[in-house]
C-alpha cells in the first residue's frame, strides 16, 4: 500500500478517537472511587475527576452546590447512561450556576479537590456525601434521541426531495 | 464397531450442542426473582380486600415505579402491577393490577431506581396502608422486599423504513 493512502485512512482512523475535552485535562488526578470517599479512605485535597447525572441544584451566596449520582466515565470524560453508580457526591462551585440549565438529570464532569465528608439527609436517609471543590467541569449535551428515518418520509411529499420540482 | 460409536458420540456432541445454545438464547428469569414457597396465584386485589388473611405470604410481584422515596433505614417503592410474563418482566401493554407499595431495607438510589422504571420483587405480604391518590382513598398492600430487580431500559427505536413514491405537479 502506498504510504499517503496509510496516512490518509490513518487520519481517519484517529479522528473517531474521542479525547478529553481541555477543562477536564488536569495532572495528578488520582483514581479514588466515590464509595472509596465516602469510607473515608480517600485523603483530603487530592485530585479527581467525577461525573454523573444531577440529581439537586442549590444556590448559596457565593457558591453553588449540587448533588451528582456517580457514573462512571467513557474514554472522552463522559458519564455512561448505565444503571451502575458508586453513590452520591457533592459538588461545590464558586459563584452562581442556573439551575435551569444545569437541571436534574443532565449529564456532569467535574475535576476538583476532595474535601472532608458532609452528612445530608436524602429524603429521611443520612447520606454521607464525599464533597469535591470543583476546579473545573464540563456541562454534556443531552444525546439526540436515535431516529432512523425521519418522520414524515420527505420522499412521500416531494419526490424531489432535498430540492423542490423540477430540481428548484 | 469402533467407529461407528465414535461417529454417534460424534452426531451425539453436535445435537447436544445445538440444543445447548438454542436454550442459551431463550430468555431466562433472573436468578434473584427465583424462590421456594411463593404464592404464584395471590393477587394484589386480593390482598387488598382481605388485610390480615395473607400476612406474611411470599409473592413475586412487578409494575412501573410510580414514586420513590428514602426513608431513614429503607427505600419504599409505590408500584403500578401488571402481570409478569415466564421471566417475570411485567408486561406494562397489559391490563394494570393496581397499586401497590414495597418497602427494601436500605440506600437505593432513587435517582436510578425511578419513576416510569420496570421492577420485579420478591417479598411478603405485609398487610395493607390506606392512603390517598389526590382525593380518593386507595388501599396498597405492602410487601416488605427481599429482592428487588430493576429491568434494564427498553430499547423502543425501531429501524422503520418506508417507501413512498411520488407524482409531482407543478406549475
Amino acid at each position: 500500500m502506498k504510504p499517503w493512502l496509510i496516512i490518509i485512512i490513518l487520519g481517519f482512523a484517529l479522528a473517531g478517537c474521542a479525547t478529553l475535552p481541555a477543562a477536564l485535562r488536569a495532572p495528578n488526578v488520582t483514581s479514588f472511587t466515590v464509595s472509596e470517599a465516602q469510607q473515608g479512605q480517600a485523603p483530603a485535597g487530592v485530585r479527581v475527576r467525577w461525573g454523573g447525572t444531577i440529581a439537586q441544584v442549590r444556590n448559596g451566596q457565593a457558591h453553588t452546590w449540587m448533588e451528582i449520582v456517580e457514573q462512571p466515565l467513557a474514554r472522552n470524560g463522559r458519564p455512561h447512561r448505565t444503571d451502575q453508580s458508586d453513590g452520591r457526591f457533592l459538588a461545590r462551585f464558586t459563584g452562581f450556576l442556573d439551575p435551569a440549565i444545569y437541571a436534574t438529570g443532565r449529564k456532569l464532569t467535574v475535576v476538583g479537590e476532595l474535601e472532608h465528608t458532609q452528612v445530608r439527609t436524602i429524603g429521611q436517609f443520612s447520606y454521607t456525601f464525599p464533597v469535591v471543590k470543583v476546579t473545573s467541569f464540563h456541562l454534556w449535551r443531552p444525546l439526540p434521541k436515535r431516529r432512523y428515518w425521519p418522520t414524515p418520509n420527505p420522499f412521500w411529499y416531494n419526490p424531489w426531495y432535498p430540492w423542490g420540482y423540477p430540481f428548484y | 464397531m469402533r467407529s461407528r460409536s465414535r461417529r454417534a458420540r460424534s452426531i451425539r456432541l453436535v445435537f447436544a450442542t445445538a440444543a445447548a445454545l438454542l436454550i442459551a438464547g431463550c430468555a431466562s428469569m433472573p436468578a434473584s426473582l427465583k424462590a421456594y414457597g411463593l404464592n404464584k396465584t395471590l393477587d394484589l386485589s386480593v390482598v387488598a380486600r382481605h388485610p390480615t388473611a395473607y400476612v406474611g405470604r411470599l409473592v413475586r410481584w412487578g409494575g412501573i415505579i410510580i414514586a420513590a422515596r428514602n426513608l431513614a433505614h429503607e427505600t419504599r417503592f409505590q408500584i403500578l402491577a401488571y402481570p409478569l410474563d415466564h421471566i417475570g418482566h411485567p408486561e406494562s401493554n397489559g391490563t394494570p393490577l393496581g397499586r401497590f407499595l414495597a418497602e427494601t431495607p436500605g440506600y437505593l438510589e432513587t435517582m436510578i431506581y425511578r419513576h416510569g422504571r420496570a421492577v420485579t420483587v420478591v417479598g411478603r405480604v405485609q398487610g395493607v396502608v390506606h392512603g390517598k391518590i389526590g382525593a380518593a382513598s386507595y388501599t396498597y398492600p405492602e410487601i416488605a422486599v427481599r429482592r428487588i430487580y430493576l429491568w434494564p431500559r427498553q430499547r423502543r427505536a425501531q429501524p422503520q423504513l418506508g417507501v413512498g413514491i411520488g407524482i409531482g405537479i407543478g406549475g
